[in-house]
Order: structure tokens, then C-alpha cells, then sequence
């Protein structure tokens, strides 16, 4: 029942998932951040396989600092995301990855990006995404009330919306969720959203 | 005395040298000069051609540039088999950077890596070094246009202008006290064909003797490989007035 969703908005990319880490009927915590931070200016939301999901997305967050460090300078989002869709494509067909992406990054030529990315390797760079049972309900209100540039408060009034909705309508929803956002200043968590409080941090 | 160090490309000698690395080099030093300039609006590379035959299709094959994408091509000096291979495989890198990124290769990588392919060839495998020098000019969105010049060692540098090939330290010599960091395309273009009919040995300059190619940006924002027709090289040779013999050029 993990939930990821996201959209871009002017001059910033906001994403936001649950921070449930589920095996079978058992919440093991409900404050695991699924969201990393990729480099300084983009961000990975990730839903599925539990170890999958840090496996892939470190070696991406590793492979993404090592061109860093060879070449000096960043990959554009959209160069990460096509080497990140390439990885899962290569190792598609013998060793799938089940991990479900959503990259939100921010060049400074081409300003704010989100590139839907599944896992059996699709790519669609988009300005609104969303995965797992979560997305029935966050693409419909973002249908709904998206609209192209909107501003931080906007974007965020809609996430919270969409939150409503999942805790609402969901069989099994998350308690909490957390939300980064990505602009020109970089990427870094924007705030959580929280029905069951956790004491211990992560 | 260094001859019993000579035969194997992976061993030092006591010097401290690569006798097979600068036997190569060697090998390029006898090879027909070719010239680069980096100037505001593009690079152009200027090569002399030693085989001339009117027999030549000099329209559809090139003696010493060649594409390696659309936004990098290179000028050659050395031996032709050995480029041939190199050429292909600095293709190969370039299309499997597009494939994993979407985007051209970044032109100092794109060297980086034929370079690391030719440190190969010096360290181990106990094969001969490859005997060719290559003048990269090319355009990416991180640094514009750029120049680069790589050896048999591996080594390569950056420069705004640099020769290889036969006379090179000469071209090299001259092209220092010429350049100018504001340089126009034109003014590097007539620069390089000064350079080198100063250096070349032929008493005139015609243009079956030589192959000029620019690497530049299109009004519309593309890059754009271009190697000169004939005519309109054989125009530019007269406007530059350096079609006569060295002596009387301007």
C-alpha cells in the first residue's frame, strides 16, 4: 500500500511518499524515508520491494557521484534519469529491479523536471506522477486541481489534499508521509504529514 | 646502448622512458602536418594531404578529418590503419554515452576515454603503442568549443591552437606568436592556412594538397561539422593570397 506521488511547479518540483516499511501484516516503523536525495539538486522517490528499492537506488546515488567526481560536473536530471531507466532496462529481462521511480530534479538551463520512471523501465517525463494504490486517488485530485505553474503554497495545499483523500479512502493507508521539495536552492525535505507520531528516529 | 629496451612496449628503460612510445611519436613526426584554432565561433582544422592523385574521389572520402558525432570531429597525423581503428572506436564511445544519457558526450570525456584505451597499449597486453596523433575539435553545452591534442603515450591537453604531424614544433612556434585569445572564425581559418603553407614543403599551395574542416554552431543552435568542397577552398587559398610560394606569401 506504499503511496508516491509528485508534481513540478514554478521553478520547483515537489514529491511526496509514505513513510510506512511494511513486511506481510506487520509495520515494521512508520517513519522510513523513501525519498533520497540523489545529488544536490534531485531527488528519488522510491516505492516497492523493500531491498530493492535502497539497493537500486544507492547504486544509482553512487554511480550519479562518481560521474561527479570523474568529469566535474553534475548530470542533467534528464541524463540521470535516462541512465537510471537503463540500468532497470538492462537488468529487465534477468534480474529485475521492482522498484518504482520518481525522479524530481532542478537545472539551472532547463529549470524544474519530474520523470516517471517504473519498473519494468518506462520513462515519461511528466509535470504530474504517482504509484501504488495511492495514485487512483492523487492523479485524480491532480487532474482535478493541478494546473501548470503553480506556487509552493498551491502545490502544497494540493498534496495535502491528495493525502486527505488517501487516508480517507484507502483500505490500508499510511499514517504518515513526508515531502521534499527541489528548486534552485536544492534538494531537501520540505515537511512530514503525520497521524501516528514515532518517537525513535530513523 | 637502449636497444635491448626497445623491443617491448611494458618495460621502462633506465632512463626512465617508453622507447616504443617515442618510436611512435616518431613514426607521426613523418606523417603530413595538420593544424587546429580555437577561436570565438568554432574550430578549424587544416590538414596536408600526402597522397594527391588526380585519381583521388576527393568528394567522398577525406584523408585526414573525420566525424566522430555531430558535434565532434578530428584532424589525424600518423599511420591511417591505426586512426582507422581509434576513429571507430571513439565512435563507439560516443554513441554508447548517447544511448545511456540521451545527450552528446561531453568533449573532454569523449578524449578521456579514447586516451585511456591508448594508456592500454603502453602498460600492458605486450602490444605496440598506436602510431597516431589526433587533433579533437568539437562543441558541448558545459565549456563550447574546445581543442584538444592527443598522442600515442595517452596524454592529451587542451589547447587553442596546436599542430601535429610533420614540422609541428615550427607550425606550433608560429601559431604561438599569431593567436589571439578574440580570434574570429575567419581570422583562424586564414591563420591555420598561413601556418601551413609556411610549413609545408611543396613550393605552392593548391587545394588538392590540403583538407580544411570546420566544427561551428548554426543560427539555430546546432552544431555543424563542415569539410571545405575544393572550390571554394581553392577561393579561400587566393583571397588569403597563399597560393604562391612561401616567399611571396603575404
Amino acid at each position: 500500500m506504499e503511496c508516491v506521488f509528485g508534481l513540478v511547479g514554478n521553478g520547483f518540483a515537489i514529491v511526496a511518499a509514505d513513510t510506512s516499511a511494511v513486511h506481510s501484516i506487520l509495520v515494521h516503523k512508520s517513519n522510513e524515508d523513501k525519498i533520497m536525495i540523489l545529488d544536490s539538486h534531485k531527488l528519488i522517490a522510491a516505492s516497492g520491494e523493500p531491498g530493492d528499492r535502497v539497493q537500486f537506488t544507492e547504486y544509482i546515488q553512487k554511480n550519479v557521484a562518481l560521474y561527479q567526481f570523474r568529469n566535474g560536473i553534475p548530470l542533467t536530471t534528464a541524463a540521470a534519469a535516462n541512465f537510471t531507466r537503463g540500468e532497470l532496462a538492462t537488468a529487465l529481462r534477468k534480474n529485475p529491479y521492482f522498484v518504482n521511480i520518481l525522479l524530481a530534479g532542478y537545472d539551472k538551463e532547463t529549470g524544474p523536471s519530474l520523470y516517471y520512471i517504473d519498473y519494468i523501465a518506462t520513462l515519461h517525463k511528466v509535470e504530474k506522477g504517482a504509484f501504488g494504490y495511492g495514485s487512483y486517488f492523487s492523479l485524480s485530485m491532480m487532474d482535478r486541481h493541478f494546473h501548470s505553474g503553480m506556487s509552493v503554497e498551491e502545490a502544497i495545499d494540493l498534496v495535502d489534499k491528495c493525502i486527505m483523500e488517501i487516508r480517507s479512502r484507502l483500505v490500508v493507508a499510511p499514517p504518515n508521509f513526508l515531502i521534499k521539495i527541489v528548486d534552485k536552492d536544492g534538494a531537501r525535505e520540505y515537511a512530514w504529514r503525520e497521524s501516528v507520531k514515532n518517537d525513535v528516529a530513523a | 646502448m637502449s636497444r635491448r629496451y626497445d623491443s617491448r612496449t611494458t618495460i621502462f628503460s633506465p632512463e626512465g622512458r617508453l622507447y616504443q612510445v617515442e618510436y611512435a611519436m616518431e613514426a607521426i613526426g613523418n606523417a603530413g602536418t595538420a593544424i587546429g584554432i580555437l577561436s570565438k565561433e568554432g574550430v578549424v582544422l587544416v590538414g596536408e594531404k600526402k597522397v594527391t592523385s588526380k585519381l583521388l574521389q576527393t568528394s567522398t572520402s577525406t584523408e585526414k578529418m573525420y566525424k566522430i558525432d555531430d558535434h565532434v570531429a578530428c584532424a589525424v597525423a600518423g599511420i591511417m590503419s591505426d586512426a582507422n581503428i581509434l576513429i571507430n572506436m571513439a565512435r563507439v564511445q560516443a554513441q554508447r554515452y548517447t544511448y545511456a544519457y540521451q545527450e552528446p558526450m561531453p568533449v573532454e570525456q569523449l578524449v578521456q576515454s579514447l586516451c585511456d584505451t591508448k594508456q592500454g597499449y603502453t602498460q600492458f597486453g605486450g602490444l605496440r603503442p598506436f602510431g597516431v596523433s589526433f587533433l579533437f575539435a568539437g562543441w558541448d553545452k558545459n565549456f563550447g568549443f574546445q581543442l584538444f591534442m592527443s598522442d600515442p603515450s595517452g596524454n592529451y591537453g587542451g589547447w587553442k591552437a596546436a599542430a601535429i604531424g610533420a614540422n609541428n614544433q615550427a607550425a606550433q612556434s608560429m601559431l604561438k606568436q599569431d593567436y589571439k585569445d578574440d580570434i574570429t572564425r575567419e581570422e583562424a581559418v586564414q591563420l591555420a592556412l598561413k601556418v601551413l603553407s609556411k610549413t609545408m614543403d611543396s613550393t605552392s599551395l593548391t587545394s588538392d594538397k590540403l583538407e580544411l574542416a570546420e566544427v561551428f554552431v548554426l543560427p539555430s543552435g546546432e552544431v555543424k561539422y563542415q569539410v571545405r568542397s575544393p572550390d571554394s577552398l581553392s577561393k579561400l587559398l587566393v583571397k588569403f593570397g597563399v597560393t604562391q610560394a612561401p616567399a611571396e606569401a603575404s
